[in-house]
């Protein structure tokens, strides 16, 4: 018979007591695992991505978001490059969430100039297109990228 | 239709008695019903001598017996399994559809609003896009060329706590009598229902039942697994249902002496709403880290938080009340 089957009993067997007594005062941490699985793969040296038209109406401000993951064990480089293409003309843009320097938001406005974080158009969005370029680190390893997000904006009133 | 086990026995036994011209016993089989079994009783007064060929029949079809419900159970296990798949590919689409809505709206908290330039956020999957770029567990990455899952196997599990969910008692009864989560070949397997757990115990220096495996401190469980791929690999996925389970480090090696760290902080590798901190640096959610082809592989997890289960332990004393 399994003593365990019971708590909260008492049971004698050989001549020996088996007390179930409980901690009250315990806690447990766990660290739970369901699986893990591991992978060979070799990539191509580049790859892309393009959305169709992002803008449906026109918008003040757009900008993008992205979680990139690109390992520390990786030479330095740039392997990731976003390209949104605004009103029809070409603008090498960073994530608004990246580290990176670089344009993060694309403005309508017309009252200052551009600014190292700020490509400001002088005309209102009617159009936007999102090119991404992946350029993978050797044959056998590779950027990630999750949780893309256009972000639509307000603009200021012009002076 | 196709047959069960135990018709396809029956009749094979029904063709064999034919065969030897014992119409009789045939017969009686072929009365019985699938579900029936083959073997009748057969009682022998005391003093009667029995009739060992009578028992060498019988014997056999015990024998066919055992055979057709071992079958049976094969199947109804297969059906289950089965079962279990398709309805977690259905919850799995449920969750997906009520994730994308959560994060939709976490968007819109976290990302627009007064503070922030933006009032609106759209997310892009990969059916708003086109191109070479490959998608995969959730997020997007170089084109494929080629890939493989390598077979893994544990080396070792080294920490601060135990292996399992022993002392773990939920309704007066010990859970790792019916489910223990102690084997390492559960981190492995490629099945969804096994799971690996690995347990610290701590408790209050007040506590007046105490044994071994408590400890008096707050510390987290923290362990480490060590695995071998049958090749090289440069990637591989932890799969968790705990969203707070951290990697706090992670070594790779091709001889498993030498190890090189290749990541040294711990990562919530888990928890979609750190995609919001700022330069997160991962694509949290998906379970994947990249690793340089190795072919050892040395994880280092730690528990973030304590769990509402019971602890319990059985204390072993001579009648006299001597503990042991």
């Amino acid at each position: 018979m399994s003593i365990k089957k019971t708590a909260y009993g008492t049971f004698n067997v050989g001549g020996l007591e088996h007390v179930v007594l409980p901690v009250d005062t315990a806690k447990r941490h766990v660290i739970r695992i369901n699986g893990i699985d591991a992978y060979s793969e070799s990539y191509k040296r580049s790859s892309y991505l393009k959305t169709g038209e992002l803008v449906e109406q026109s918008v003040e401000s757009i900008a993008i978001y992205a979680n990139e993951y690109i390992p520390g064990h990786f030479p330095p480089g740039k392997y990731i490059t976003y390209t949104l293409t605004v009103n029809g003309k070409d603008y090498d843009v960073e994530p608004i969430n990246s580290n990176r320097a670089g344009k993060k938001i694309i403005k309508r406005e017309t009252t200052r100039k551009d600014s190292s974080y700020e490509v400001r158009l002088g005309e209102i969005i009617k159009s936007a297109i999102l090119t991404i370029k992946i350029e993978s680190s050797g044959e056998f390893e590779t950027p990630r990228l999750s949780g893309i997000k256009v972000l639509y904006g307000k603009g200021e009133t012009d002076i | 239709m196709e047959r069960s086990p135990s018709e396809i026995i029956k009749q094979d036994l029904i063709k064999t008695y034919v065969y030897e011209g014992l119409t009789k016993k045939a017969d009686r089989i072929f009365q019985k019903d699938f579900d029936e079994p083959i073997f009748n009783n057969i009682r022998y007064h005391k003093e009667e001598e029995p009739v060992v060929k009578e028992i060498n029949y019988s014997l056999s079809e015990i024998e066919m017996d055992t055979r057709a419900l071992l079958g049976e159970l094969v199947v109804i296990a297969s059906k289950l399994e089965g079962l279990m798949s398709s309805s977690r590919d259905r919850m799995d689409q449920v969750d997906e559809a009520i994730a994308i809505e959560e994060e939709r709206l976490e968007d819109l908290n976290m990302l627009c609003g007064e503070e922030s330039d933006f009032s609106s956020v759209k997310m892009l999957g990969p059916e708003d896009f086109t191109g070479t770029a490959s998608f995969q567990d959730g997020h997007f990455l170089s084109k494929i060329d080629t890939q493989s899952k390598a077979v893994l196997s544990v080396v070792s599990v080294e920490g601060n706590g135990y292996e399992g969910n022993e002392y773990v008692i939920k309704d007066s009864r010990f859970i790792i009598d019916s489910a223990d989560t102690s084997r390492r070949s559960y981190m492995v397997d490629d099945s969804f229902a096994s799971v690996y757990e690995y347990s610290r115990l701590s408790a209050s220096k007040k506590e007046n039942n105490r044994f071994a495996m408590l400890n008096y401190d707050d510390k987290e469980a923290e362990c480490t697994v060590t695995l071998e791929a049958t090749r090289s690999v440069s990637s591989f996925k932890v799969e968790s249902n705990d969203r707070d389970l951290l990697i706090t480090s992670i070594r790779v090696s091709d001889d498993n002496i030498t190890y090189r760290e290749i990541m040294s902080d711990s990562l919530a590798f888990n928890n979609k709403k750190r995609q919001y901190q700022k330069r997160s640096g991962y694509i949290f959610g998906t379970g994947v880290l990249s690793i340089p082809s190795s072919r050892f592989i040395r994880i280092s997890f730690r528990s973030d938080g304590k769990t509402e289960d019971k602890i319990a332990f059985v204390r072993v004393a001579n009648i006299g009340g001597e503990e042991l």
